[in-house]
C-alpha cells in the first residue's frame, strides 16, 4: 500500500513538474515568437506602411459620406475634373513634396474598329445567297453579355447584274430588311462590326515614371512630351466631316481586361425558285414569303465558321487599337466619361455591414447601370486626331493589385477594380465565389482602367484648366514609418489643404479593408448578389501594430491561466492530503512560518529545476523553429517559472495556516480522505455512472479540469475556425491576415501546449481520484471486477473529462470566433470545422489517462482494504 | 452470471497445504502465516480465533486469493489457483467466494441496492441483477432500504448490505473478517444470525476471523492463530 501511495505522490509530483516544464518552453517560445514576430511585423509595417503614395489630392466634397476615410477601387476613373493646373502646381512648389502625380479623366473615345484586324473572313465570289451569323460574348462580367446578328448577302453574277440604285442604296433592303445585293464579291468581315470603346486619361509622364516607372513598362515608344498637341482641321486629314479635332499624342495600354469572344458563320441557302439572275423579283419573291424571317428558317450550308477565343480577340482588338489611332487615321469622337458610382449603406449580411451601390437610368436593355454615361446618339464632346507615341503594358509595372499585398492602394489607374462575387441576392454564399471582370460598357459598375494615356498639355487643351481630378503625392525624406514621418505627411497634407482648399487623404498607413458591396437590379433585371471588394482604408497600419502585440499578449495569458489553474489546484489538493502532517508537525511544536516553507518549498523546488531546464529547452526550441532567443533572453524564463509556483503554492498555504494538530491529526473515513467531506450523493452502478460519481466526489479538481481543457480546446477551436473560416486573418484587412498568417503556426503550438497542460491535469486527476478512492477500486477487484474493468472504469472519468472539456472548448472557442469576426463565422460553419478540434481533447484526456487507469487496474485488493 | 473458464468440482471448498505468507517490515520480515493446513468443506462454519497481528486476516486474503502465498499450495473448489492469472483470480473470487469485512468496506455514493448488484454489474444484465438483490436484501431484512445511501444506514445494515452483496454471485465460501468488530453487540449477534442462518440454508461454506469467543463457539471447527502458527482446539 505504502508502495502504491509513494508512487502516486511521485507521479503526481513528476506530473507538476512537466507542467512547470511545459510553460516554461511555452513562455521561452512565447518570448522568442514575441520578439521575432514583433520584429518582423513591425519592419513590414514599416516596409509597407509606405503604400505606392503617400498622399491622395481630390476636389473637395467629391466623395460620398460611406466613402469618407476610404477610398472604392472604381472611384478614380469616376472622378472627371475637379482641380486647376495652378492648384496642381501649387501642390508641387510645397517643400518636400517629391512627386505630384496629376490624373485627368478626360473621356471615352468611341469610333468604329477596322473590321480586317478581328475576324478576317475571305472574300466571297461565288453567286449565290449567303447568311452571316456573328455571335459575341463578353465573360465574366456580371452580367454576361452575349449578342446575336444575322445578315444576308445575294450576289449575283458579273458586274452590272444589280442595279445601281439597288446595290449603292439598299432599295433591296427596303424590300426585304437586312438583306442586300450586290454584283462584286463580297468581303464578308465589312458586316462585322467592332468598336473602340476606352477610357482616355492624361497624366504626366515625369511623374508617373517616378511614381511608378511607367516607363519601364513600355513595348515601344513612350508618352511624348515634346510632342505638341494641337488643333486640327479636319479636311486635312481627308475627313468626311468638317470642322475642328484636336491632334494629341497617346500611348495604349495592351493589358487585357476583359474577356471577349467572337464567332462568324457564313451559311450558303438554296431557297427554292428564286430568281438568280433578277435581283429585284428574288427581293419581292423573299419579301412574300416572309422577308427574313423566311430566311431565318431556310437550312444552310456552312461555307465559313471562324471563332476568336478571348486571348486571340485581344490581340486582334488590340492591334486594331494600334491601327485605329496609327498614323493617318480619321478622328474618332471623345464623349464625356461615365460618372461616378452612388454608394449608399445598405442593409447587414450575416452581421457584416453592407454598402449598397445605386442604379441610374442606363439605355443598355441587358444590365444595371450604375454610372451616368453618355450614349452613343449624344454629341461627342470633341474630334480626336491621335499620335501614337508608345505601348505599353501595366503587367511589367508589377503593381500591386489590391489583393497582392498590404502595400497595394489601388487606384484605378493601372490595376482594374477586384470584386469577387460572394453570395447571390438571397444573401446565400456561393459555393465557388466569381471574381468579376469589366464588360466594356461604360454604365456597368466594373470599368476597365484608362486604355489610353496622353499628355497633362493635352488635357488642358480638350478640358481646360480644371481638368485634372486626382493628385498623387509622394513626400521626400519618408522612408520608413515613425513619429516623425507621419507628424511630416500631416504637415504637408495639412499645408496642401491650406494653400489649395482641396481635399487630402493620407494613403500612408492605409490598408485594404475587405469591403462586402450589394448590387441591386432594375426593372426586369434581377440584382446581381453581394460583391467582396478591397477599399482602401486609410489609417489602419498604427492599429494593427497595437492589435498584434495584444492578440499575441491575449493568446498567451489563455496558456497561462491554464498553466496557473493546474498549478494551484496541483498544490491545494497536495497540501490537503498532507494536512494531517503538517498538524503533526504543528503538534511537534513547529511554527506556521516553518510549516509554510516547508509547503511552498515542495513547488519552489520542482519550479526551480523546471525553469532551469526551460531556459535551455526553450532556447532549443526557438532554434528549432527559426526564431530568435538569447540565453539571456531565455532566463526570463526561470523568474516565470518560480513566479507559477508561488501562485500555486499560495494556494496551498491558506491550507497549512488552517491545519490544527487536532483536527488533522484525527482519522476520517474514506469520504474525508482528502482532507474534505464530499457532500454526499447518489450515483449508479453502472460503469458510466461509477465514472461521473468519481469525478462528482472531487468536484473542485474536476472543476479545474473541465475549465483547462475547455479553454485550451477553445483556444484550438478558435484558431481552426479563424484559418477555415477566414483564412486565418483577424484584422479585418490585407494588413491583418497577412500578419496572422505568419503567425498561425506559432499560435498552433501555444493551443498545443495548453492541451498538453490539460493533459497533464487530467493525468494527476486520475491520480489523485485513484488515491482518494482506492479502498472502492480495491473492493471492486475483491469483489471479482477483472483489471481490466477497474482500469475501463478510471478510462471511462478521462473520456467524461475529455467530453466536458470538449464541449465547454467548442462553446468557448465557437463563441470566441463568432464574437472576432464579427459574425463571418456562422454558427454551423462554427460547429462544422471546430468539431474537428474538439476530437482532440476526446483523444488525448483518456490517453493520458492511460498510466492510471493501468495502475488502477494493478491494485492488489488485499492491501487496499487492510489500510482503509 | 458471465461464463467462466474455470472448472470447479464439489469435494473441498478450500485445501490449503503448507501456506507461508512472508511481509518485509524495516530491516527484517515479518512471518503473517506459517505453513498453514486447512480444508474448508461445503456447508461447514469454521472460525479463526486470535490476538491481533496473529495472521487471522492474512489467512483469510490468502485463501480469497487477494494475496499470493509465498509458498504452499492452495486449492478452491479443487482448482490449483497458483498458476492463475489476475483475471483469472478475479473471475474465480466472483463465482466462488463472498467478502464481508469489519469496515463494510460499501461505497458511499451507491444506494444499499446498487452496493449488492455492484460485483456482477459489468458481467450480467441489470434487470435479472436487480431482482436477485432485491431478493437479498429482503432476506437480511432490509426490504424498505434499498435506496438508502450508506450513510443512512446504522452499523448492523450496513454490515448486512455487505452480507447481501456477498451472497449475490451465489458463492461457495463466504470468508468475514471481524464481521462485528465494528458493530455494538445486539447488531453484532443479529449480523451472525443472519450469517449462520444463511450458510446453514444455502450449504454455503463460512470462514470467519474473530475476536468474539461466544461467535467462534457456534463454529462447527474452530481454529486458533499465535505468530502466525494455525492450529485447531
Amino acid at each position: 500500500m505504502k508502495r502504491f501511495k509513494s508512487r502516486s505522490v511521485d507521479a503526481r509530483k513528476a506530473l507538476l513538474f512537466l507542467g512547470l516544464l511545459l510553460v516554461s518552453v511555452a513562455f521561452g517560445l512565447f518570448l522568442s515568437s514575441a520578439r521575432t514576430l514583433s520584429a518582423v511585423a513591425v519592419a513590414d509595417l514599416d516596409r509597407q506602411w509606405r503604400t505606392g503614395y503617400d498622399l491622395l489630392v481630390l476636389p473637395p466634397e467629391v466623395q460620398l459620406p460611406v466613402e469618407q476615410g476610404k477610398v472604392p477601387p472604381n472611384a478614380l476613373t469616376g472622378w472627371s475634373g475637379g482641380i486647376t493646373f495652378t492648384q496642381w502646381e501649387t501642390v508641387r512648389s510645397i517643400p518636400d513634396v517629391e512627386v505630384a502625380a496629376p490624373a485627368a479623366v478626360l473621356g471615352r473615345v468611341f469610333g468604329a474598329l477596322p473590321q480586317r484586324h478581328m475576324l478576317k473572313p475571305p472574300v466571297i465570289s461565288e453567286p449565290g445567297l449567303y447568311r452571316l451569323t456573328n455571335d459575341s460574348a463578353i465573360l465574366g462580367s456580371i452580367w454576361p453579355r452575349r449578342g446575336t446578328s444575322v445578315s444576308y448577302m445575294f450576289i449575283f453574277r458579273g458586274a452590272g447584274s444589280v442595279p445601281a440604285d439597288v446595290e449603292t442604296a439598299g432599295k433591296a433592303a427596303a424590300h426585304v430588311p437586312g438583306v442586300y445585293f450586290r454584283s462584286y464579291p463580297w468581303s464578308a468581315g465589312e458586316m462585322v462590326w467592332q468598336w473602340i470603346d476606352v477610357l482616355l486619361m492624361a497624366v504626366d509622364s515625369g511623374s508617373e515614371d517616378a511614381l511608378v516607372n511607367l516607363e519601364g513598362a513600355f513595348v515601344w515608344g513612350r508618352l511624348d512630351e515634346s510632342y505638341k498637341s494641337e488643333v486640327v482641321q479636319l479636311d486635312r486629314y481627308h475627313s468626311r466631316e468638317k470642322g475642328q479635332a484636336f491632334q494629341i499624342p497617346v500611348v495604349l495600354n495592351r493589358h487585357r481586361y476583359t474577356q471577349r469572344a467572337e464567332g462568324v458563320l457564313i451559311e450558303r441557302l438554296t431557297p427554292d425558285g428564286v430568281s438568280r439572275t433578277d435581283p429585284l423579283a428574288a427581293a419581292d419573291l423573299i419579301a412574300r414569303r416572309g422577308g427574313k424571317d423566311y430566311l431565318n428558317s431556310l437550312p444552310g450550308s456552312p461555307v465559313l465558321s471562324l471563332t476568336l477565343e478571348p486571348e486571340a480577340y485581344h490581340q486582334a482588338y488590340w492591334e486594331g487599337l494600334e491601327t485605329a489611332v496609327g498614323p493617318g487615321r480619321n478622328e474618332v469622337s471623345l464623349f464625356e466619361p461615365s460618372g461616378p458610382v452612388t454608394y449608399q449603406p445598405g442593409v447587414d449580411l450575416a452581421g457584416m455591414k453592407v454598402i449598397a451601390a445605386v442604379p441610374v437610368p442606363g439605355n443598355i436593355p441587358f444590365l444595371v447601370s450604375f454610372r451616368k454615361a453618355p450614349a452613343p446618339s449624344d454629341p461627342p464632346k470633341a474630334k480626336i486626331v491621335f499620335k501614337l507615341t508608345g505601348v505599353f503594358d501595366i503587367e511589367a509595372l508589377g503593381l500591386a493589385s489590391a489583393e497582392g499585398g498590404p502595400a497595394a492602394v489601388p487606384v484605378d489607374i493601372y490595376a482594374p477594380p477586384s470584386a469577387t462575387l460572394v453570395y447571390d441576392p438571397s444573401g446565400h454564399r456561393l459555393d465557388e465565389p466569381r471574381s468579376l471582370l469589366p464588360n466594356g460598357d461604360p454604365q456597368s459598375y466594373i470599368q476597365e482602367p484608362p486604355l489610353m494615356l496622353t499628355t497633362m498639355e493635352a488635357a488642358r487643351l480638350i478640358a481646360g484648366e480644371k481638368s485634372i481630378s486626382s493628385i498623387r503625392v509622394r513626400v521626400a525624406g519618408v522612408e520608413r514609418y515613425s513619429p516623425e514621418a507621419q507628424q511630416k505627411l500631416e504637415r504637408v497634407a495639412a499645408e496642401i489643404v491650406h494653400r489649395t482648399g482641396l481635399q487630402v487623404v493620407i494613403t500612408a498607413g492605409a490598408s485594404p479593408e475587405r469591403t462586402l458591396v450589394f448590387l441591386p437590379g432594375i426593372g426586369s433585371i434581377p440584382p446581381a448578389g453581394y460583391v467582396e471588394e478591397w477599399w482602401t482604408k486609410a489609417g489602419v497600419n498604427l492599429a494593427i501594430r497595437e492589435k498584434v502585440q495584444w492578440e499575441n499578449l491575449a493568446f498567451f495569458l489563455i496558456v497561462l491561466v491554464v498553466a496557473g489553474l493546474y498549478v494551484g489546484n496541483t498544490a491545494l489538493v497536495t497540501t490537503l492530503q498532507r494536512r494531517a502532517e503538517l498538524g503533526l508537525l504543528k503538534a511537534l511544536g513547529w511554527r506556521d512560518a516553518s510549516v509554510a516553507g516547508r509547503v511552498l518549498g515542495q513547488f519552489l523546488g520542482p519550479a526551480l529545476v523546471a525553469g532551469g531546464l526551460g531556459v535551455f529547452l526553450s532556447q532549443g526550441v526557438a532554434w528549432a523553429m527559426r526564431l530568435r532567443l538569447s540565453f539571456w533572453q531565455a532566463l526570463i524564463v526561470l523568474p516565470v517559472s518560480l513566479a507559477l509556483a508561488l501562485i500555486g503554492g499560495a494556494a496551498g498555504l491558506g491550507v497549512a495556516h488552517r491545519a490544527t494538530p487536532v483536527s488533522a491529526l484525527r482519522s476520517g473515513d474514506v469520504s474525508t480522505r482528502a482532507g474534505r467531506r464530499t457532500r454526499p450523493h447518489r450515483s449508479g452502478a453502472g460503469l458510466l455512472s461509477l465514472a461521473w460519481s468519481g469525478l462528482a466526489g472531487r468536484p473542485g479538481t474536476t472543476a479545474v479540469n473541465v475549465l483547462i481543457t475547455a479553454m485550451a480546446t477553445g483556444f484550438l477551436v478558435l484558431l481552426v475556425v479563424l484559418l477555415r473560416t477566414t483564412r486565418g486573418y483577424l484584422g479585418g484587412t490585407l494588413l491583418g491576415r497577412y500578419i496572422l498568417l505568419h503567425i498561425e503556426g506559432y499560435h498552433v503550438a501555444m493551443a498545443v501546449v495548453a492541451l498538453l497542460v490539460a493533459a497533464v491535469a487530467a493525468a494527476d486527476s486520475a491520480l489523485l481520484g485513484i488515491m482518494q478512492r482506492r479502498a472502492q477500486l480495491g473492493l471492486l477487484s475483491a469483489v471479482g471486477w477483472a483489471p481490466g474493468h477497474v482500469s475501463r472504469l478510471v478510462l471511462t472519468e478521462g473520456l467524461l473529462l475529455g467530453a466536458l472539456g470538449a464541449l465547454g472548448g467548442l462553446i468557448i472557442g465557437g463563441v470566441a470566433a463568432i464574437a472576432l469576426t464579427a459574425g463571418r463565422a456562422a454558427t454551423l460553419q462554427v460547429l462544422a470545422t471546430g468539431g474537428f478540434a474538439v476530437l482532440v481533447p476526446l483523444i488525448i484526456i483518456p490517453l493520458s489517462v492511460l498510466g492510471a487507469a493501468r495502475q488502477a487496474g494493478r491494485l492488489a485488493p488485499s492491501h487496499v482494504l487492510r489500510n482503509e | 452470471m458471465a461464463v467462466t473458464q474455470i472448472e470447479l468440482d464439489s469435494a473441498q471448498v478450500v485445501e490449503a497445504r503448507g501456506l507461508r505468507k512472508v511481509y518485509p517490515s524495516g530491516e527484517g520480515q515479518v512471518v503473517a502465516v506459517d505453513g498453514a493446513d486447512l480444508e474448508v468443506r461445503p456447508g461447514e462454519f469454521v472460525s479463526i480465533m486470535g490476538p491481533s497481528g496473529s495472521g487471522k486476516s492474512t489467512l483469510l486474503y490468502l485463501a480469497g486469493t487477494l494475496e499470493r502465498p509465498d509458498s504452499g499450495s492452495l486449492r478452491l473448489g479443487g482448482r490449483d489457483v497458483s498458476g492463475l492469472n489476475p483475471k483469472e483470480l478475479a473471475d474465480l473470487r466472483r463465482r466462488l467466494i463472498g467478502f464481508v469485512f469489519q469496515q463494510f468496506h460499501l461505497i458511499p455514493t451507491l444506494t444499499a441496492l446498487d452496493n449488492v448488484m455492484i460485483p456482477l454489474t459489468p458481467y450480467m444484465a441489470r434487470r435479472q441483477l436487480r431482482d436477485r438483490a432485491i431478493s437479498l436484501l429482503a432476506e437480511v431484512g432490509l426490504e424498505g432500504r434499498t435506496h438508502h445511501l450508506p450513510s443512512q444506514l446504522s452499523g448492523g445494515e450496513q454490515q448486512r448490505v455487505a452480507i447481501a452483496r456477498a451472497l449475490i454471485a451465489e458463492p461457495r465460501l463466504i470468508l468475514a473478517d471481524e464481521p462485528t468488530g465494528n458493530l455494538d453487540s445486539a447488531s453484532g449477534q443479529q449480523v451472525m444470525s443472519i450469517l449462520v442462518e444463511l450458510v446453514r440454508q444455502q450449504g454455503v461454506a463460512l470462514m470467519v476471523a474473530t475476536h468474539d469467543p461466544e461467535l467462534a463457539g457456534q463454529a462447527s471447527k474452530r481454529l486458533y492463530m499465535r505468530d502466525g502458527m494455525l492450529t485447531t482446539d
